[in-house]
């Protein structure tokens, strides 16, 4: 063939030759390689495609392909591992601890399943077989934050306050950009009652990430028990701008407010945390005081019925209610839930002395 | 009774019809396999804008994320030779796969090529008509090459009506006329033999070096999954997105021990 008839053939191929062009072959060339690695028919392919389901958020169709997988090859590590991960997403902690506990088996020195089960128990409320996992995990692999952070929580959840505190700084040191260990700490310090420690912590939280609603929440909760009201109120109120449905935050709102005379203000911040969350005992309990205070009797009864529905283990709210029924005039109800509060917690002091008083009244 | 006419036709004229036909069979079989040639390239050239934002864009991303890993090794080894040039070699390929991402992106979508019969049918009909090859000088031969390239580019957007007009305007054109003399056609019609055929070893040539190409075989792997209804690029996008967020976590972690540093 002639030069020129050559020139002919590459411009009838010229169409699309763009497509061909050289700076998309390598990224060709590694797709096929993908390509061959993700067989038709053995259990990887089945991981794979359930790992691509559970990406695009569908659950129920990643479950079934990792089944799949298991059926075809019962000791595919990854396939257990990913079930157990999608099963605990779906609330099945029984069958994510299973599969987990199955990858070990196979796997014993997999990082990230000790990782996941660990979450797995915890979810569960197994506590002590979480932090077990963690530590194996933390073992594995000690540069990781992550398995630090979750040591942490764990840590922090059982009450070991300075187990806690020193896996937090663990995980700080090792990846310290993390607004959330920052916070996790400052909540572990402000739990021990170092509140200088924790404002300190939130702070740092906060720039690194000033939308973070919780930290500037949890800033505003520290300031508050420091007297500062004033900033309390202005962290409270970032926290809510960030995060207009933050029921917590409206209702410690509604009590720096209600601390501030400002009782208006207060009850409308309680009934807006309500509207968020309506089964936030807490927060009827703040409302049955502000109407209380209001001299709304029959209001603030209501609310604190509403706050012991919620919570009939909170002694306090039995007291409260009973409180409110005697000025009520009903002697015998406000009897009845003082008891109540000290069957709940026998040194509840205040219940003591307002039931033998209304027994006396009575 | 009327009589019939014998024509006595000398042996160039003979040769001339024989030729003639080889000719038009050969022209026939040129049309196919341009149309299949253009057919493949167009299948190609959509599949490829599927594969690059699917899975390409993804592999650019982990590109950029181990070229960031390499240059925070090579930051934390300044006197490391070796870890300078890896991080060089990983800046490099980084780049590379965000440029031909960023290309297919500035392309916009390709629509997927699913020719009509209609429209193959009107591709065919213009191979057999304009083909540069069935040139008699060469500035026909360029106006042909010209249209051919048009018609090549309608054909891999589906656009029938332009292929239509084409043809209508090559119709009416002056060098679609014929009109030759017997006495010189059977030279011309020779040499048209013998461009036809070198096109048609050209055609197959390219044909094969496609079926060879990376692109050809991993197309064909995602249309055979997908006949046993596997959706493979979603598999692939999927694989390299884990290893996106595994390469994150070390990424992290680097960066983690440079700021303890």
């Amino acid at each position: 063939m002639s030069e020129d008839d050559n020139q002919v053939a590459s411009a009838l191929v010229a169409v699309g030759s763009k497509a061909l062009a050289v700076r998309s072959e390598t990224l060709v060339r590694r797709g096929l390689a993908l390509a061959k690695s993700l067989q038709p028919g053995d259990a990887d392919a089945h991981h794979n495609l359930g790992l691509a389901l559970y990406l695009k958020g569908d659950l129920d169709g990643a479950i079934a392909e990792y089944h799949e997988a298991l059926r075809l090859n019962p000791n595919n590590i990854l396939a257990h591992h990913s079930l157990g991960v999608a099963l605990r997403e779906k609330g099945d902690q029984e069958g994510a601890v299973a599969e987990c506990r199955e990858a070990l088996r196979l796997d014993p020195a997999c990082e990230l399943t000790h990782y996941w089960l660990g979450i797995a128990l915890q979810s569960k409320g197994d506590l002590e077989g979480a932090i077990v996992e963690y530590c194996t995990a933390i073992r594995l692999r000690p540069d990781l934050a992550a398995n630090h952070c979750n040591l942490g929580a764990a840590l922090y959840a059982s009450r070991d306050l300075d187990g806690a505190i020193a896996e937090y700084r663990t995980a700080i040191r090792l990846q310290p950009g993390e607004a959330e260990a920052h916070l996790n700490l400052g909540l572990a310090l402000q739990a021990k009652g170092d509140l200088e420690g924790a404002i300190t912590e939130y702070r740092t939280a906060i720039r690194l990430q000033p939308d973070y609603a919780a930290a500037h929440y949890n800033l505003g909760a520290v300031l508050y028990c420091k007297d500062d009201l004033d900033r309390a109120i202005a962290e409270c109120r970032t926290a809510i701008r960030l995060q207009p449905d933050y029921a917590a935050a409206h209702n410690n709102l509604g009590a720096m407010l209600y601390y501030k005379d400002d009782l208006e203000g207060a009850i409308a911040e309680y009934r807006t945390a309500i509207g968020f969350q309506p089964d936030f005992a807490e927060a009827h309990s703040n409302l049955g005081a502000a109407l209380r205070q209001k001299g709304d009797l029959d209001g603030a009864i209501e609310e604190y019925r509403t706050a012991t529905r919620l919570d009939p283990d909170r002694a306090d709210f039995h007291h409260d209610l009973g409180v409110v029924l005697f000025y009520k005039g009903d002697s015998d109800g406000a009897i009845a839930e003082h008891r109540e509060a000290l069957r709940l917690n026998p040194n509840f002091a205040d219940a003591h002395r307002v039931s033998a008083g209304e027994q006396g009244s009575a | 009774m009327t009589a019939r006419i014998q024509h006595v036709t000398s042996p160039e004229a003979r040769e001339l019809e024989k030729k003639k036909a080889e000719l038009a069979s050969l022209e026939a079989r040129l049309a196919e396999r341009e149309l299949d040639l253009a057919t493949l390239q167009a299948e190609l050239h959509s599949f490829e804008g599927t594969y690059l934002r699917m899975v390409g864009s993804r592999l650019a991303e982990l590109d950029e994320i181990e070229a960031q890993i390499a240059e925070a090794g090579a930051r934390n080894k300044p006197k490391d030779r070796e870890a300078r040039e890896r991080a060089s070699q990983a800046r490099a390929q980084a780049q590379d796969s965000a440029q031909a991402v960023e290309a297919e992106q500035e392309a916009g979508k390709r629509e997927p090529f699913m020719p009509s019969e209609n429209l193959k049918k009107l591709y065919r009909e213009v191979a057999k008509r304009i083909h540069p090859d069935l040139a008699t000088d060469e500035s026909e031969r360029k106006r042909r090459h010209e249209l051919m390239t048009e018609a090549n580019r309608a054909y891999a957007e589906g656009d029938a009506a332009r292929l239509e007009a084409i043809l209508r305007d090559w119709e009416s054109s002056p060098e679609s006329a014929k009109g030759e003399g017997p006495g010189a056609e059977l030279g011309r019609v020779i040499r048209k033999i013998a461009q036809v055929e070198d096109r048609l070893k050209a055609i197959d040539a390219d044909i094969a070096r496609l079926e060879k190409s990376d692109l050809y075989h991993l197309k064909n792997r995602v249309d055979q999954a997908e006949e046993e209804g596997r959706d493979l690029l979603a598999e692939m996008a999927a694989r390299v997105d884990q290893q996106v967020v595994e390469a994150r976590g070390r990424l992290r972690s680097i960066r983690g021990q440079d700021a303890t540093l």
